[in-house]
């Protein structure tokens, strides 16, 4: 009779605690659908894409990224005051860009550094600093297999070998150097933009 | 005998030898997608991870919605829409036409590593990393603050 009872007390125990996990599980569920639900992108139209605007989720922050001012200075080549070149724009050439804060990372690699140049014109441009992981040769070949099909130049900049992609949908400028890879690159910016930029890397 | 025995092991070791260096030489960092494979609704794993944060950055997140590596109906909807918008064949299916599309908007950053950014998206962009010459890894950030919206290993 006791052994019974117990059996049915433990029955009815699994029963609510079966019940209670998968209300638990299916709210933990509803949760994530909703958080991917409200990620949505806010997107410039493409073709026949609508534009939704919505509020974006906090990100977590980067493992890599360190503040740019713990970076001695002595290793940052990011052109500072960068002004615009006068190459295709009827812009007094006088002018500075606005620089976004540098992304600076430590990485397995070395450091990494990122910045946005943005012209009055709102030409974006993206400027890098990483490290020379190859020789210049195997830098080289490297920069060309990965263009490969694309209108690829290569050329000397400042006494460095440079290489000069003029991609149908984005531009970039490689500069290599002894101990860098230097990049700019821009989706709406010609190939006279980004070499002003990198005619400014002083190394 | 035993000296013709030893040069039959030494030829076959430089022969094993040789064939190891030329996998080392062959083997490269994944410099962009053109080696990608081609996908299809119901594949699943890294490369389909890679192809939903990819979409993102072209605009796409709500339509894929999770990043979960199943290419499912929204993953095809959202590769259709990507086709269509930049005008490829919009079969759904993600080839190399699709993946050399995608390719175009890439950028080097080092020998190893190369970011996906394109006009498409004014929140998401890619960054892909090759910590070996046999692995990749991404990570989809925020274009604001360059915090980590998803990582994954592609393979």
């Amino acid at each position: 009779m006791v052994k019974k009872k117990i059996s049915i007390g433990l029955f009815a125990l699994a029963l609510v605690g079966g019940y209670g996990y998968h209300t638990y599980a299916a709210t933990n569920e509803n949760d994530q659908q909703q958080t991917q639900v409200t990620n949505i992108d806010s997107s410039i139209p493409v073709a026949n894409q609508t534009t939704v605007e919505t509020p974006l989720l906090q990100g977590t922050p980067d493992p890599d990224a360190v503040n740019i001012s713990e970076v001695p200075e002595n290793q940052i080549f990011v052109p500072q005051s960068v002004t615009i070149g006068n190459a295709g724009r009827s812009i007094n050439s006088t002018s500075i860009m606005t620089e976004s804060e540098i992304y600076a990372r430590e990485t397995d690699i070395g450091l990494l550094l990122r910045t946005t140049y943005t012209t009055p014109e709102n030409v974006e441009i993206t400027f890098t600093q990483g490290p020379a992981l190859l020789d210049e040769e195997g830098t080289i070949e490297n920069l060309i297999s990965r263009y490969n099909g694309e209108n690829i130049k290569q050329t000397q900049i400042n006494g460095h070998s440079a290489i000069v992609v003029d991609g149908t949908v984005r531009k970039v400028v490689h500069l290599i150097t002894k101990d860098h890879l230097f990049s700019a690159s821009s989706l709406n910016g010609t190939v006279d933009d980004l070499m002003n930029v990198i005619n400014q890397v002083q190394e | 005998m035993k000296s013709k025995k030893k040069s039959v092991v030494a030829l076959s070791l430089a022969v094993a030898g040789s064939l190891m260096v030329a996998g080392i030489a062959a083997a490269a960092y994944a410099t962009n997608f053109n080696s990608f494979p081609t996908l299809q609704q119901g594949a699943s794993g890294g490369y389909v991870r890679a192809l939903q944060a990819n979409l993102y950055a072209f605009g796409q997140a709500a339509t894929v919605g999770t990043i979960d590596g199943s290419f499912g109906s929204s993953t095809k909807t959202a590769v259709q829409n990507f086709q269509t918008a930049y005008g490829l064949t919009s079969d759904g299916s993600m080839g190399p036409a699709s993946w050399s599309k995608m390719s175009a908007y890439t950028v080097a950053e080092t020998t190893s590593t190369f970011w996906l950014d394109t006009p498409s998206s004014t929140t998401y962009y890619v960054d892909y990393n090759n910590p070996t010459t046999s692995s990749l890894v991404g990570k989809l950030k925020y274009k604001s603050d360059n915090t980590i919206v998803n990582s994954f290993t592609v393979y």
